[in-house]
């Protein structure tokens, strides 16, 4: 699936967030049918009045859907099963389909087994379905493993209103120094080569703090070809208000407030590039070693407090994991190009280690279940001159 | 030296290679060569062949009592340094004439220790019939005589055991010479031909392939320098000679020899494959550009890669030819070269990219030696390896701080070599099914090898291999050798064959010494 991969949005833009959407405006419809999250609803009632959505709770496939008539922006489902073997399933998808614009899937698994084995209809689903269906990656691993309470809230504001903070707009007008676009082009040339992300090219944001502002990309801005326009700068955060405030035409990236956190912390700082290279960087076992920070919601202050603490206590590199989200590159560099330079140099040695772990795996030869992919994989089989294998050896030129 | 017409001819082949490798049976085009202009001049000649015949020996050349010796001579490997040992027996055992034949370019600033009894003499049939007096038509190679390679080997054929001859491969020229000027090569660095390159014409390759085909000979090596030639408006002298090869012989198979940069100018796989080329030998020396430059190269990485992923989409062999330890190689440089490697086995019908020892360990010969600057630390046999392809020079090219890494890649490779020449020996007592495995073996020893390579080079990145330490490295490799064997073969063949400890006498690579006269 991630091959091939270019410029990908998770969900048809039915709102650009050049403002911030209206309770009335947005449907998250949770139709919850495996029974495993006991408080769900009622903590998902909370976030809707928190953080500005209407929220529908459903019983069945066959209720009545609200969403389908009504005047809403954004019409969200959050659909919870534990049956991935449902025969209906693609006909229940077709159905939903035509009423919302986007999908959250959530299955719950038997085992890691069985996780695994369903995996290949899991891809196929997404190839099918594209990027109206986001299938939640089960991350509670006590069985049966299914996503954890926390990641399925957050999954709530994350594909419908994106932010958790109060976003005030000063002026709509940006000046933004030419250095200062040359960074975020770079950045975006970066991110697209080494395709720094997972399920959007909209992950993740780029920052550099110049002065007291911190420009930053605005959120569900896709970092593909970035138009600059989606640039917006914050001039200040508030935390006991949770009140951004900021210039530009599109609201600042839904993780500005963990940005602003750590620029606060660590006020050496000047750049941070947060991406969600997750199959080469964020998932790889082989660098666990490299998480700075838990499992936590995105968009709060306690998320920034945590990565600003460990990489202030960092020597060696200035980059670390946020378990299950992402990572961040930082640089306390002034010029926007020696910045983007480190930044850059410190994403391909992480990228780098992570393709020799992975050949490592692919190359280990104490699993007999990978040599018999790799005897299929090297074409002895269908070898047309196997006389040619005789091996020769001679002298060296 | 003033050599008469003579009544007694030896043409002499010196050995190369050491005992245990059996596998490369080949005549010398070099030898076969002279032979044939020896015979368009009516004129017999005996051959002593050391390389095809190990039974032959130094007391078995002496008794031939030939008038005139010929040793034919090849710029590589350790070709001048048994051919001076052999020159300096027959000086003092003999009071026959020498002649020093072939691709003696380096020997220009040899002290020649007898003028009058030594001659020395390029590649060049003309010139040795002329300097042997010997009248006739001498096969100018190039202008379309009609056999230019005489398979001598069957006049020792009787000499060859049973699975030699079933080894055996001719061994013929289609160019001479080659128009690059690459520094770390021999080619250009003297005059080993008349002209810098020389195309033989189509009708002289097709009969030398007759030639050997009438001997129910199929497998053929066209030893070439560069099979393609710098210059593009030829191509069509290739397209030619390939389309008549194809035509004429459609049986056959043909390993030849190229530059990555000729062969994707070149770029009609089709064409290649329809003639019956299987295998290219690719001297690709390196990946890191920085390494092609100061060989002066001129191939780009790119480039390079392009010729080998066209070859495995075509199902060409390739078998790539590097000298990782050179004069520019740094930690970097190896550790691209690595990854490199690892990526292109990382892919589809990576059996196509053929077998790794020509990258697990190569070096570059130092020619002009700075001992001051560039000299082992004993510490290790390293020194038994690098110091025996060129004459004088005591120092390495490479610097000497990448010993321990380069002296754990040399047992690896040693290993790996004679495992495989083992291996391959043995292979016709195997079973069917074990055969299979045996094959697969061979497949992913490539990739073991790679590991390893791998390991060591991340312990001498981290600062943790050492000369006083590779013991460790090199037993645990040992370790892991015979577990991956056991995986593959059968539990009486799953034994390493190599040891630190076997005495290892002065030759290349510090291979086992025996190389017997």
């Amino acid at each position: 699936m991630s091959k091939n991969k270019k410029e990908r949005n998770n969900m048809s833009l039915t709102h650009d967030y050049s403002s911030t959407l209206r309770k009335e405006e947005v449907l998250v419809v949770l139709l919850d049918k495996s029974h495993f999250y006991q408080t769900l609803k009622e903590d998902m009632t909370l976030f809707s009045e928190k953080y500005r959505f209407t929220l529908h709770t459903l019983c069945s496939e066959d209720d009545h859907i609200e969403g389908k008539k009504s005047d809403f922006k954004i019409k969200h489902l959050i659909y919870i099963s534990d049956k991935m073997d449902d025969y209906h399933l693609e006909e229940k998808f077709s159905k939903f389909c035509s009423h919302f614009n986007s999908m959250t899937i959530c299955f719950s698994y038997s085992s890691f087994l069985s996780f695994e084995k369903s995996r290949d209809k899991i891809e196929e689903y997404k190839v099918k379905y594209g990027n109206t269906v986001n299938f939640l990656r089960p991350d509670d691993t006590s069985e049966p493993i299914k996503p954890n309470h926390v990641k399925i809230l957050d999954n709530s504001v994350c594909d419908t209103v994106r932010i958790k903070y109060i976003a005030k707009n000063i002026s709509k007008n940006l000046n933004i120094p030419d250095g200062i676009i040359d960074f975020f082009k770079k950045c975006s040339l970066l991110y697209e080569e080494e395709n720094l992300f997972h399920r959007a090219s909209s992950d993740g944001f780029f920052a550099f703090k110049f002065n007291s502002d911190i420009y930053i990309t605005s959120t569900k801005t896709n970092k593909i070809n970035l138009n600059l326009d989606r640039i917006s700068a914050i001039h200040s955060y508030d935390p006991k208000l949770n009140i951004i405030e900021y210039s530009g035409l599109y609201i600042p990236s839904s993780d500005s407030v963990e940005a602003c956190t750590i620029f606060e912390k660590l006020p050496e700082l000047t750049t941070i590039i947060h991406t969600h290279a997750s199959e080469k960087i964020t998932r790889n076992n082989s660098l666990k070693k490299y998480i700075i920070a838990p499992p936590l919601p995105y968009g709060e202050r306690k998320l920034g407090l945590i990565i600003s603490e460990n990489l202030r206590n960092m020597t060696d590199h200035k980059w670390g994991i946020l378990e299950d989200h992402g990572e961040i590159f930082t640089s306390n560099l002034k010029s926007t190009t020696e910045a983007f330079d480190e930044v850059k140099q410190n994403i391909i040695n992480i990228l780098s280690e992570s393709a020799k772990n992975e050949l490592d795996r692919i190359f280990n030869l104490d699993s007999k279940e990978n040599i018999k992919k790799l005897i299929n994989k090297s074409g002895l089989e269908c070898s047309k001159h196997k006389r040619d294998l005789e091996l020769h050896v001679n002298s060296p030129l | 030296m003033s050599t008469p017409h003579c009544n007694t001819i030896a043409i002499v082949r010196v050995p190369y290679l050491s005992i245990y490798n059996l596998l490369d049976v080949r005549e010398e085009p070099v030898v076969s060569s002279a032979a044939a202009a020896l015979s368009s001049a009516g004129q017999d000649y005996v051959v002593c062949d050391y390389h095809l015949d190990r039974t032959f020996n130094t007391d078995k050349l002496i008794e031939t009592c030939a008038d005139v010796y010929i040793i034919g001579i090849r710029g590589t490997g350790l070709h001048w340094k048994y051919a001076r040992q052999i020159t300096e027996i027959l000086l003092s055992k003999t009071s026959s004439k020498i002649i020093l034949y072939g691709q003696t370019g380096k020997l220009r600033k040899w002290e020649n220790p007898d003028p009058n009894r030594i001659s020395i003499c390029i590649h060049d049939e003309g010139k040795l019939l002329e300097l042997l007096k010997l009248q006739g038509s001498p096969n100018i190679f190039g202008e379309g005589t009609e056999l230019q390679h005489e398979h001598y080997a069957k006049k020792i054929w009787t000499n060859l055991s049973p699975s030699r001859r079933q080894m055996f491969k001719p061994s013929i020229e289609t160019t001479r010479g080659c128009h690059f000027g690459c520094k770390f090569c021999f080619i250009n660095q003297g005059k080993n031909y008349t002209s810098r390159f020389i195309r033989q014409t189509t009708e002289s390759v097709l009969s030398d392939i007759g030639h050997y085909d009438q001997f129910n000979h199929h497998d053929f090596w066209l030893y070439d320098s560069e099979f393609f030639g710098g210059v593009e408006k030829d191509y069509p002298k290739v397209d030619e000679l390939l389309v008549e090869m194809g035509k004429c012989f459609p049986n056959n198979s043909y390993m030849i020899y190229s530059r990555a940069d000729t062969l994707v100018r070149y770029n009609n796989f089709k064409l290649l494959k329809d003639a019956g080329i299987t295998s290219i030998l690719m001297g690709i020396e390196s990946f890191e550009n920085n390494d092609l430059q100061s060989f002066r190269k001129g191939v780009h990485n790119n480039t390079s890669l392009n010729a080998i992923n066209q070859c495995v989409e075509n199902e060409i062999f390739c078998i790539l030819n590097f000298i990782l330890f050179n004069r520019s190689t740094t930690v970097k440089s190896l550790r691209y070269n690595l990854d490199t490697m690892r990526n292109l086995y990382n892919r589809n019908n990576f059996v196509y990219l053929g077998p790794t020892f020509y990258f697990s360990y190569s070096f570059e010969s130092d020619w002009k030696g700075n001992i001051a600057k560039y000299t082992l630390s004993g510490d290790t046999l390293l020194y038994r390896s690098t110091s025996n392809t060129t004459s004088n020079s005591k120092s390495v090219a490479f610097d000497p701080r990448l010993e321990p890494f380069a002296e754990f890649c040399r047992v690896l490779n040693y290993e790996q070599i004679k495992k495989i020449c083992q291996m391959n020996i043995l292979k016709n007592e195997l079973t069917s099914d074990q055969e299979k495995r045996f094959m697969e073996w061979s497949v992913l020893l490539n990739i073991f090898v790679l590991n390893e390579m791998d390991r060591a080079l991340s312990l001498f990145e981290n600062g943790k291999l050492f000369s006083h330490n590779i013991l460790i490295a090199i037993n645990d490799m040992y370790s892991n050798f015979r577990k991956f064997n056991l995986l593959f073969l059968p539990p009486e063949y799953s034994y390493t064959v190599t040891s630190l400890d076997e005495e290892v006498g002065p030759d290349w690579n510090g291979w086992h010494p025996t190389i017997y006269f």
